[in-house]
């Protein structure tokens, strides 16, 4: 996978692209917007990590020129302007994400996989066992052929289950890949999702196995 | 939020009590004036007509042979002959009015509802007094409709004049009004609409246009104040990026315990200072009335565990564990906040929590449907709990800390139209914030 940065401090653009390089990413790194715009327009990029702060035309700028020279990479911007204000500008500007200075690197990594996982051409999505249906494309859940309104966590969560189907969850693996943390032994924010997620399915889909786990059993289809 | 005073105190009412007053001191004495004026005009007439018949009377007056007229129907004469100081009457119709002797002496004489005259004219060695009387109550009627008209026609000109004048008032000071309407909406953090320019030549016009240019001055400096910290935020946070990378990335290479917790404690230094430059903003943004609220449907849930990454290093270096439990009720809610500010605002309180309970302290973190409630033992009592969210107030004098994060959250709080309220009970410190469920 190809990405190409641009960030202007030298330091941090070593240290990103170091590090995207050890986690297996081809990466062009460029110091300002005029010479990320010549790499994007001349190189095929799977993805562009672009800051806001640059010398001579900024981020929003070079996203802006991208988008009129039919550019249509996807672009994670990064950046130290943390206002919503920059965020909403950005995201309005084409981004697909805004990642706030300073970050974790394993956070970037994650973005970048997740963004990226978008981007990709999926052999499945959709799946479906028994009469509850989970549209990736749509983000869309039907049961019985009606739809099912989730709010975002609990729609990763059931994708989570379904995609996982016949194999017990356990508490911290959900925890990690739904909401990106640990919880503390004592917190009920599975719990409390769970019980949302059976009360708008309907009872015997998602199980319990005491002690282990949550799961969906059933036989899977994926198209 | 625009101020409102009394409708009393406004320019409407000031010009309308004016004008009342000026009625009250010039215009109405100078009618009773005219009053007066006409109602002795009215009475100098009838005593004239009077007259005039009674020189009628008296100019057909005999003595000798005595012939005395009829006076016309309503009319009656009384004829007296003065000898010296002696009056002798020669003839008195029915119902002539008692009159006191010094009342023939007059011109003229009104008693009880009549009015008299008396002619005097020489008459051999003596005087004949002629006196007619009529009744008065033709005068005294014209009398009445004169005071009628004249309060009538002060009542109507006053009302008149009045309403005259507020809508002539409220006309003149539209443009004003337009104005503060204009300028109520102006807010330092948006862009500054000009107010409307009325399409007069008088001072509302000149205020409107001297408006505009001090509200471009204003536009201007704002927009440099968010240049500054716009600048301010990529120059103090650029460093802390680099080093929070260099230190993330070492963190995946390295496996031994001892590199690891160095790493994890300089990323909890990074964070502190992160958030440390974040509040500094947030307070600079706060003074100069530039912060920008944008309040959107947003999960408490999701805010809370933003802030949890935000502090992440921090409570492990302490080794806090953070229990959040969500009541049933409040999946899927939606308030109406900033994401950002709020996010700062509830890492601030778990910051405050993790460094104010003793190491290793289980820190609880509720979130309902009204907002979310921070719970963190303490090692003793707090004192003066009251004043935490004043500025530079720490809670130990020998405390780390600028003392900014509780006003800052407070203030951040209360621009949410939500309440932070902070309270110790059996040595477990609770800091809540609370929003209005519409």
């Amino acid at each position: 996978m190809k990405i190409l940065l641009i960030e202007d401090e030298p330091r941090l653009n070593a240290f990103l692209k170091e590090g995207l390089e050890q986690n297996g990413y081809t990466v062009d790194a460029v110091p300002n917007g005029s010479a990320g715009l010549e790499h994007a327009s001349t190189t095929a990029y799977d993805l562009i990590v672009l800051d806001i702060m640059l010398p001579g035309q900024n981020g929003f700028e070079v996203l802006q020129n991208m988008r009129n020279f039919n550019i249509r990479v996807p672009v994670i911007i990064i950046s130290a302007l943390n206002s919503s204000d920059h965020v909403i500008q950005g995201l309005d500007a084409g981004a697909v994400d805004y990642l706030k200075k300073p970050f974790d690197f394993g956070e970037f990594l994650a973005r970048i996989r997740a963004v990226t996982r978008k981007g990709e051409p999926r052999s499945f999505t959709k799946f479906k066992v028994d009469d509850l249906e989970l549209d990736l494309l749509t983000r869309k859940v039907f049961l019985d052929g009606v739809e099912v309104v989730l709010t975002k966590r609990e729609f990763t969560f059931l994708e989570l289950l379904l995609t996982h189907c016949n194999r017990v969850l356990s508490k911290a693996e959900i925890s990690e890949k739904v909401w990106d943390m640990n919880f503390d032994g004592g917190s009920n924010v599975i719990e409390v999702h769970l019980s949302q997620l059976r009360r708008k399915l309907k009872d015997g889909i998602i199980h319990t196995k005491v002690g282990m786990g949550y799961y969906i059993e059933g036989n899977l289809v994926k198209q | 939020m625009a101020i409102r005073y009394p409708f009393y105190s406004s320019l409407r009412a000031k010009a309308s009590a004016l004008f009342f007053a000026v009625f009250v001191i010039i215009i109405l004495p100078v009618n009773y004036v005219i009053y007066l004026k006409v109602q002795s005009t009215l009475s100098d007439a009838d005593t004239k007509e009077l007259r005039a018949e009674a020189e009628k009377i008296a100019g057909r007056v005999t003595l000798d042979p005595p012939v005395i007229p009829l006076p016309p129907l309503g009319y009656s004469l009384k004829l007296q002959q003065q000898r010296e100081l002696y009056f002798e009457d020669v003839f008195t119709s029915p119902g002539f009015p008692s009159v006191p002797e010094a009342g023939f002496l007059l011109d003229s004489y009104e008693v009880d509802s009549m009015k008299m005259v008396s002619l005097r004219n020489a008459v051999a060695g003596s005087t004949l007094i002629v006196s007619l009387a009529r009744g008065n109550s033709r005068l005294q009627e014209q009398r009445a409709n004169l005071r009628v008209y004249l309060f009538a026609a002060n009542a109507a000109a006053i009302a008149l004049a009045g309403i005259l004048v507020f809508m002539s008032a409220g006309l003149m000071l539209r443009p004003i009004k337009k104005i503060i309407h204009a300028a109520e909406g102006i807010n330092a953090s948006n862009s500054i609409e000009r107010v409307p320019i009325p399409q007069t030549r008088d001072e509302s016009r000149q205020l409107a246009e001297t408006l505009n240019n001090m509200l471009s001055r204003m536009e201007a400096s704002i927009k440099n104040q968010i240049n500054f910290f716009a600048s301010a935020t990529h120059e103090l946070k650029t460093p802390l990026a680099v080093m929070q990378a260099e230190l993330s990335l070492a963190l995946t290479r390295v496996t031994d315990f001892e590199t690891r917790t160095l790493l994890e404690s300089q990323l909890a230094e990074v964070q502190r200072l992160d958030r440390i430059i974040h509040d500094f903003l947030l307070i600079s943004q706060l003074k100069s009335e530039t912060l920008a609220i944008r309040p959107k449907p947003e999960s408490f849930e999701e805010v809370v565990f933003a802030a949890i990454k935000k502090i992440k290093y921090r409570s492990q270096e302490r080794g806090s564990s953070l229990m959040v439990t969500v009541e049933e009720t409040t999946a899927a809610s939606l308030v109406f906040m900033d994401f950002d500010k709020m996010e700062t605002v509830i890492a601030n309180l778990m910051e405050n929590a993790v460094l104010y309970s003793p190491a290793g302290s289980k820190i609880e973190v509720v979130i309902n449907a009204h907002g979310v409630r921070i719970t963190n033992p303490v090692a003793g009592p707090t004192a003066d709990i009251g004043s935490l969210t004043s500025e530079f107030k720490r809670s130990n004098e020998l405390s780390s800390g600028l003392g900014m994060g509780l006003w800052l959250s407070d203030k951040i709080v209360k621009l949410h139209h939500a309440v932070l309220t902070l309270s110790e009970t059996n040595k477990l410190f609770t800091a809540e914030i609370r929003f209005q469920r519409s």
